[in-house]
């Protein structure tokens, strides 16, 4: 019953915000992650083309996703890391595991330079 | 996993491939503690290992040697993997069986 409701109210809470207005705000988020990432030193960015995505992938030289991802959530910043269920797709494409992060309407920018900071630090300290 | 057996006792023991930190350390760790030992007592280690890792059994009731440097990954539920992937690796290779090791379950679903 819950379930029902709670869908209820979020169809009706994307429909108040716009479904372009929700797609603007999460694909500048993106632009805004890729280009912070793409700039760290090591870090290699994932189809930084792909703008119309609302998630952002990378991969960095000698830091695995998973020491990655729990440096980032001793940081607040919850990522997933590995091979988002897609393991034989992934080893095609990427020969290995990525970190992922994805954004919704009620991310921030702010939120995305902590991210930006916080993957700096953790490649850093993991090289 | 590589092991060299003599009867019962691990002669040698290697193991190769890239993982994460943790796992990586677990497994280096895990090789240390078993080289020269007999199956028996890396079985014990591993139950040991597994059980304060899962929770199951407190760091401070059981003797795991350098081991428990590594139990603070206890508290981190998403990296117990990590540290037991390497003596899952090991279980395999004990018990004879040819091929990769698996971590799947039989149950269909995530």
């Amino acid at each position: 019953m819950g379930g029902a409701v709670g869908l209820a109210a979020a169809a009706q809470f994307i429909s108040a915000q716009g479904l372009a207005a929700i797609d603007a705000h999460v694909h500048t988020l993106r632009a805004h992650a890729v280009a912070g990432l793409a700039a760290i030193t090591g870090v290699r960015v994932l189809a930084p083309h792909a703008r119309e995505a609302a998630l952002v992938s990378f991969v960095a030289k000698d830091a695995h996703p998973h020491d990655i991802g729990t440096l980032l959530d001793e940081r607040g910043i919850a990522v997933r890391t590995g091979h988002h269920c897609a393991q034989p797709l992934l080893d095609q494409l990427v020969q290995g595991p990525t970190t992922r992060a994805s954004f919704a309407i009620y991310n921030t920018h702010e939120e995305v330079d902590r991210l930006i900071e916080a993957v700096a630090y953790a490649v850093k300290a993991l090289r | 996993m590589e092991l060299e057996l003599d009867g019962e006792q691990i002669k040698d023991i290697a193991f190769s491939g890239q993982a994460c930190a943790i796992c990586m350390a677990s497994s280096s760790m895990m090789t240390e503690a078993i080289k020269g030992k007999d199956l028996q007592l890396a079985k014990n280690l591993q139950a040991h290992f597994r059980a304060v890792l899962t929770g199951e059994t407190d760091p401070d009731d059981v003797d795991i040697g350098k081991l428990v440097a590594l139990s603070a990954v206890r508290r981190y539920p998403s990296r117990i993997k990590c540290a037991l992937l390497g003596w899952h690796a090991l279980m395999h290779a004990i018990t004879g069986q040819d091929g990769a090791a698996t971590t799947e379950t039989t149950q269909a679903g995530a």
